[in-house]
């Protein structure tokens, strides 16, 4: 199941919230070795005070969470307009209504592995932004702008994603980061859907069942 | 759709708009170009603390606004008690009615004359101002979620305008001389020099798209709704210089 979470849900998730935060905490603090804020929540910054809404992916009863990024509008504050704004003064600034930040992008690859065992992360990494699109087109929202390391480009590619580097930083953590844009349309989302083999709409609907074949017939 | 042009035919509609003396004639203007019934500009004043001492301005008749205040609906309202607490727009049908307060509210609302399709716009400004923009109408919901879905990047556009209305109305001045990009700069020069954006795309060795992106970004921080404005601003205040191409 994808679906958005905001803050006047919270109280409705406070697991998933919790878990998010664990997660992030893994996958960007000690597999990635980001250089991020963390608390004994997890891997929470001041971005997530702003009201975030949240691109959440979990089994079908909502208790087991595979997935998570934050979705930010770029007229507010935004993590990658205050922090890389030294670093790229050319290209991530932008700022417009229709313009979002989407980071922390993450997936739990273990309990993908136990209830989705077919599935490779690469594949679910790709998931994850099919439905970021979808979200996207929902809100009118029309460029997402977004950064990753280098060699992640190859998932968006893989996903059929049109995405733009602007910018890369050296000194974010181990291995350099980018900044780069993702433009969004009904194109582009029929494009991602064909490379992904997926005829459906993830979001707010339960994980069909041939999402198996797909995988296998991907072998992505 | 989705994509906005570098110029399209709502250009002199928000030109108009933003150049408005006073923020109840933008809201006038708003309903009349939309065809919607109300519009509700509401700006929280202390972070975390929505609702204490607003600044808010409605076209909503002034009986339906005293019967809010003395009932103190804004405890019950579901628009007031979440917007401030979400970041994407939502149709007020996606709102949570289901508490026998806020039904009770809604009659309320419909016995005033007070539609209740509606939209709602959350804002939050760089320097983490919240407000909430709301767009009402008595259209049937499915009439009117169609309709939205027409319009609701403009409706944004609407609500950016209006909270710049109100930050000039209370502060009385806009914030600091915007910081354009290098490539904010460039995108808005070859503009002034009348290329299109996949001209420009061409010329700068990126896409058309993000072409647009600068340009847009561009026009937001210089406060300005089209892109003859914001060349005009930006020329002014030297931050780009037309000639400097030839």
């Amino acid at each position: 199941m994808f679906f958005v979470l905001e803050d006047h849900n919270r109280n409705e998730y406070p697991t998933l919230y919790q878990r998010m935060f664990q997660l992030r905490k893994e996958v960007f603090a000690e597999q990635l070795e980001w250089d991020v804020k963390l608390s004994n929540l997890g891997e929470i910054d001041a971005y997530d005070d702003c009201n975030p809404a949240y691109l959440i992916w979990t089994n079908a009863d909502k208790t087991i969470l595979y997935g998570c990024l934050r979705l930010l509008p770029t007229t507010g504050p935004t993590l990658l307009y205050d922090v890389f704004r030294d670093t790229f003064p050319n290209n991530v600034s932008l700022t417009a209504p229709g313009i979002w930040e989407g980071t922390r992008l993450c997936i739990d690859e273990k309990a993908l592995a136990k209830d989705h065992p077919a599935m490779n992360p690469r594949r679910a990494f790709c998931l994850m932004l099919l439905g970021l699109c979808e979200v996207a087109l929902q809100f009118k929202i029309h460029t997402l702008i977004s950064n990753y390391e280098p060699a992640t480009k190859r998932l968006y590619n893989m996903s059929g994603a049109v995405l733009t580097e602007l910018g890369r930083a050296n000194s974010y953590g181990k291995r350099p980061v980018c900044a780069g844009s993702f433009e969004v349309s009904q194109k582009v989302l029929k494009n991602m859907r064909i490379r992904l083999g997926v005829n459906h709409a993830l979001l707010n609907n339960d994980f069909p069942d041939d999402e198996k074949k797909a995988t296998q017939s991907q072998a992505a | 759709m989705g994509t906005p042009e570098l110029t399209d035919e709502y250009d002199r509609f928000f030109d108009e708009l933003s150049r408005l003396p006073d923020i109840n004639l933008c809201i006038e203007k708003i309903c009349s170009e939309f065809k919607i019934q109300f519009v509700t500009y509401h700006l929280a004043f202390h972070e975390g603390k929505a609702i204490d001492s607003p600044y808010v301005r409605t076209n909503y008749p002034a009986d339906w606004v005293s019967q809010y205040l003395t009932n103190d609906y804004v405890e019950i309202d579901p628009v007031a008690q979440s917007g401030f607490k979400r970041a994407l727009p939502c149709l007020w049908s996606d709102l949570d009615w289901s508490s026998d307060k806020s039904v009770d509210f809604k009659n309320d609302a419909q016995k005033h004359g007070i539609g209740t399709s509606g939209y709602l716009v959350p804002i939050t400004d760089r320097r983490r101002r919240r407000a909430i923009v709301n767009f009402a109408s008595s259209a049937k919901e499915s009439i009117w979620s169609h309709k939205i879905n027409d319009i609701s990047l403009l409706l944004q556009e609407c609500a950016e305008i209006l909270h710049r209305k109100a930050i000039v109305d209370l502060y009385g001045t806009d914030d600091e001389k915007p910081a354009l990009s290098p490539r904010e700069i460039q995108c808005l020069t070859w503009v002034a020099q009348g290329k299109d954006a996949s001209s420009i795309g061409l010329i700068l060795g990126i896409s058309e798209h993000t072409v647009r992106d600068y340009c847009k970004s561009a026009k937001h921080k210089l406060g300005c709704s089209t892109m003859y404005q914001a060349i005009h601003k930006a020329t002014m205040l030297r931050l780009i210089d037309p000639d400097s191409l030839n």
